[in-house]
């Protein structure tokens, strides 16, 4: 293994820490409180039933709280793994003391992309396992792909955004507003219009729906969809880290 | 607006080079470009003849910027643990490394430390420790006395002292003149984001136009050879002469005459005077 390699395995270690404290305690704290709770209150309801949790409906109710449980999650995993994953060390100051050391600036960010999109994706594992322990088994496969699909997208656009601006949170909900809204009147449009034109550019995330509902049923879900997710959110990765390669971190 | 301007400066491998300003001459910006943190407009900025970014990517610079800011949970010895993995210090090496980075900066009893709880100047300290973590040929001083007491400002200089050798170069940036005369071979007084003059600190005292005489006796002896020169408020005299031969000539006289001199020095160094004609608006 190259010394390169090695000096990157020792920094991921530190990357990994301060992902799992500073980004992912929060998200997974608040969502085993709130599937804690919802169990809890299950539990109260059915004591009069003792084998409430083998029936279908304890069934139902578990995969409805693993739905309402990653609603929670996902989208505070993927925001706060990746807000101000750039910016804030731009806007602090901390890349002069990274960035004159040996260090390539776009590996550096990267490897913190990477670990915190595995580890949300583990997170969003260890719930749905935690949960199925609990209740009846669930799609603890299904439930990583759909957090990763959407680290995949919203937390790459999220990174574009990092790198281009110190208001990269604010970017991104005006975006993910203006993305909903006009998906909302697109089909409204008559055949033609412009916005037709700029609703395809914003993030496919229909698609994504599309995907996480299947996943979320057990259904099939299309690739063509999945491949459009990954595929936009590979581009806005790539985005920022020609970014980061091209533009002064001073700016 | 421009930062800096028509600013062309080679400094060669083995020299201590200063750049010296008033508050946004723009040697902050300099350094920026310099790291490649900022990218020119115009012109180039090459080290070893690499572009900065390159050169760094590839070497890396011992680097003090002047906004000391780590993230403020990190513990001490654990920032400096960090910085050494990026500076390319060998695994094995990281821990005697660390060690005596805290050793050499006096922060052995901080290490523990998060660094919200550091000092001003233990955290300046701990910014001087993460600069010289690698036997780095290039080293960038922004303002490093800042926040220092007059013990460590001092110790900086026997660091640097420490630091020099043939194929290295350093480059401290500082509003401190005297730190800069007495740590640099040149001087660079730059200001609106150009470059005013160069000051070769050898030829400094030579440079002088007006000194400052201490003496025991013979005020009156010395007043004769030097009709212009001025008590001082603390005992000492202000004479003048055109050059360092007219100084001896007329301080020989003097003491012949009875004068007894007990010390002798350039009222204001050639830096200071020169650094307030440059910057003169």
């Amino acid at each position: 293994m190259s010394a390169r390699s090695l000096r990157w395995m020792a920094y991921a270690r530190w990357q990994l820490l301060d992902a799992i404290w500073q980004r992912l305690a929060l998200p997974l704290g608040l969502t085993a409180l709130f599937t804690f709770a919802g169990f809890y209150s299950m539990n109260e309801m059915a004591s009069g039933r003792p084998d409430f949790w083998t029936t279908d409906d304890a069934g139902r109710f578990t995969r409805m709280m693993l739905r309402q449980a990653m609603s929670i999650y996902i989208p505070l995993a993927v925001l706060m793994g990746t807000n101000g994953i750039v910016a804030q060390d731009r806007q602090k100051g901390f890349f002069r003391f990274f960035f004159a050391k040996p260090v390539p600036v776009p590996d550096f960010y990267l490897s913190a992309y990477l670990i915190h999109a595995a580890l949300a994706t583990a997170g969003a594992a260890l719930i749905a396992a935690g949960i199925g322990w609990y209740s009846t088994p669930q799609p603890v496969l299904a439930t990583a792909m759909a957090c990763a699909l959407t680290f995949a997208l919203l937390g790459s656009l999220l990174f574009l955004l990092s790198t281009l601006t110190y208001q990269d949170g604010l970017a991104f909900v005006i975006g993910w507003m203006l993305t909903l809204t006009l998906r909302q009147v697109e089909p409204a449009l008559k055949d033609g219009h412009w916005l037709h034109a700029a609703v395809r550019v914003l993030p496919p995330t229909h698609r994504l729906d599309a995907v996480r509902d299947a996943l979320y049923a057990g259904q099939a879900w299309s690739a063509v969809d999945a491949w459009h997710v990954l595929g936009y959110g590979g581009a806005c990765l790539v985005l920022g880290l020609v970014t980061l390669r091209r533009l002064p971190l001073a700016r | 607006m421009r930062a800096v301007d028509d600013f062309s400066l080679e400094i060669a491998a083995g020299e201590v080079v200063g750049i010296a300003g008033p508050n946004g001459a723009g040697k902050t910006t300099l350094i920026a470009m310099l790291l490649g943190f900022l990218a020119p407009t115009d012109g180039d900025i090459t080290i070893a003849g690499l572009a900065p970014r390159a050169f760094v990517e590839r070497f890396g610079v011992g680097y003090l910027p002047e906004l000391m800011a780590l993230p403020t949970f990190w513990r001490a010895d654990d920032a400096l643990r960090r910085l050494a993995i990026l500076a390319g210090v060998p695994a094995a090496e990281h821990e005697g490394t660390v060690t005596r980075g805290f050793e050499r900066m006096g922060l052995d009893e901080h290490r523990r430390k998060r660094i919200k709880a550091l000092s001003k100047g233990n955290f300046q300290r701990l910014g001087l420790a993460q600069a010289l973590l690698c036997d780095n040929d290039v080293m960038v001083f922004d303002e490093p006395t800042h926040g220092l007491d007059p013990l460590w400002a001092n110790h900086f200089q026997d660091i640097v002292g420490e630091l020099r050798r043939p194929g290295r170069a350093i480059f401290i940036a500082s509003h401190n003149l005297d730190e800069l005369e007495r740590l640099c071979d040149r001087v660079v007084i730059i200001d609106q984001g150009r470059m005013q003059r160069v000051v070769n600190i050898g030829d400094a005292d030579v440079a002088a136009t007006a000194w400052v005489v201490r003496l025991t006796a013979g005020a009156d002896q010395l007043a004769a050879h030097f009709p212009s020169c001025e008590p001082l408020a603390d005992g000492s005299w202000l004479v003048r002469a055109i050059d360092l031969d007219a100084l001896n000539r007329a301080l020989g006289a003097a003491i012949a005459s009875g004068a007894r001199v007990t010390a002798v020095a350039p009222h204001e160094s050639s830096l200071e005077h020169q650094f307030r004609e440059a910057v003169r608006r």
